[in-house]
């Protein structure tokens, strides 16, 4: 009996959860859940905040991708790619740019992709605002990748993974602000180039379901 | 070389890691940092943390900042001493790092907004709240604090019947949100989070971080 994740895979935050099971060179079945079922009292049960993705794993059942990012790391620590160093200062550097990501880069790039999402109209000064936070965050990423080759040394972590999905989804709905915030700073965007290379992401991207929205309600 | 911690007192990320230091016995120096003065946007804080923010972590191995990653480190390099804080399997360490994304992805916004709305907006600018942002945060707030409510029914603390990170992560906002926002029943009314609160707030560790500084 294997993991099961619940979601759909043009979600950011399935993808999170699928990238990771596949570094570790494992598997899962995705029991698909689109958005109208994640209100139903079933799914409620698993997560009560009524989000994608959930993994199920025997009887354990977690949500929130970067948790269940986590916790997939250290269960099959040992095989695969090595998600989170062995080395506790290693691992603090990795958890700091995880929280940067979660707190700092995360909220700015999903406000601007939700005006995509949802709404007919995208609201400019919402975009803009966003835009200009993200700028700030990224002028930081762009002196810490010159220094080393990802965002918490020269390996490759958690940290760098919980970005990609958005990334894409940013890229997916915006060529033009994605290039003007990524493509403009030459360490953000070979980081990024390097980082999607994986096969890992590869094969996530290969199914044209990761990258259709259109299915979402325009308001 | 002690643990110091760069940051002010007041500050919400500086007490979860003064919280975090003092549950695990870990003696530390508080280090002021002069941010009316602008000193956490100045080279040198800087260098400590490139986002200008507090508060910022150093011991002789290492320099963090972001106060998460920071309770994380202490939880993991203080591991045999002190409160547990991460769990004892796989199991329980996924529900801590659940409940601690749930904090930040879910708790953190609605609560830090009314914060800020209701009670810091005023001391640093001397401007009452918009009332909208009030409006739209108290909503947020709410339809969280019903799941919290309803799990807090079915287990002690977030993760489990332990106190963990992912309570400890709550206290900061929490305090200030009871004590100073006037909308404390909405954590009141909820009979779980309530004797949750009082149960975590309670703790030696929360008494003492709340004495630091002068207000």
């Amino acid at each position: 009996m294997g993991l099961t994740v619940h979601g759909d895979i043009c979600s950011p935050f399935v993808k999170i959860a699928a990238m990771t099971i596949y570094e570790k060179n494992e598997d899962f079945e995705l029991v698909f859940a689109r958005l109208s079922l994640l209100k139903t009292e079933e799914f409620l049960a698993k997560n009560p905040f009524g989000r994608m993705p959930v993994l199920e794993d025997g009887d354990l059942v977690v949500f929130e991708s970067r948790a269940v990012a986590r916790y997939v790391e250290a269960k099959f620590e040992g095989q695969g790619t090595p998600l989170m160093p062995a080395n506790l200062k290693e691992q603090a550097l990795v958890n700091i740019w995880a929280e940067v990501e979660s707190q700092s880069f995360c909220p700015p790039v999903w406000a601007i992709c939700s005006q995509f999402l949802s709404k007919k109209v995208p609201d400019v000064s919402v975009i803009e605002a966003s835009r200009e936070k993200l700028e700030k965050v990224l002028d930081i990423y762009e002196i810490q990748l010159s220094k080393r080759k990802y965002l918490a040394g020269d390996f490759f972590s958690l940290a760098d993974l919980f970005h990609i999905p958005l990334l894409h989804i940013l890229q997916c709905l915006s060529e033009d602000i994605f290039r003007s915030v990524i493509n403009s700073r030459t360490y953000v965007h070979k980081w990024h180039q390097d980082i999607t290379n994986r096969p890992s992401w590869k094969r996530i991207i290969s199914v044209p379901e990761a990258s259709d929205w259109s299915f979402l309600p325009k308001v | 070389m002690a643990v110091k911690v760069y940051g002010i007192p007041m500050s919400t990320a500086t007490r979860s890691v003064i919280a975090a230091l003092i549950e695990k016995g870990v003696e530390f120096e508080l280090v002021e940092v002069d941010m009316k003065a602008g000193a956490h946007k100045k080279p040198e804080h800087l260098k400590l943390n490139p986002f200008g923010k507090v508060p910022v972590y150093q011991d002789e191995d290492v320099t963090l900042f972001e106060s998460r990653a920071i309770t994380r480190y202490i939880a993991t390099k203080y591991e045999g001493q002190g409160t547990p804080l991460l769990g004892k399997t796989t199991t329980e360490r996924a529900l801590v790092d659940q409940w601690v994304e749930v904090e930040g992805q879910n708790y953190h916004p609605a609560v830090s907004a009314l914060n800020y709305q209701l009670f810091f907006r005023k001391i640093f600018s001397g401007e009452g709240p918009d009332e909208a942002a009030v409006a739209v945060n108290v909503e947020k707030f709410n339809a969280v604090l019903d799941i919290y409510e309803a799990r807090l029914t079915a287990s002690k603390y977030l993760a489990g019947d332990f106190f963990s990170l992912a309570d400890l992560g709550h206290f900061a906002h929490t305090e200030y949100f009871v004590k100073h926002s006037g909308k404390s029943d909405l954590i009141t009314s909820r009979p779980h989070v309530a004797a949750w609160w009082q149960d975590i707030s309670s703790r030696p560790s929360w008494q003492k971080t709340i004495t630091y500084g002068s207000s």
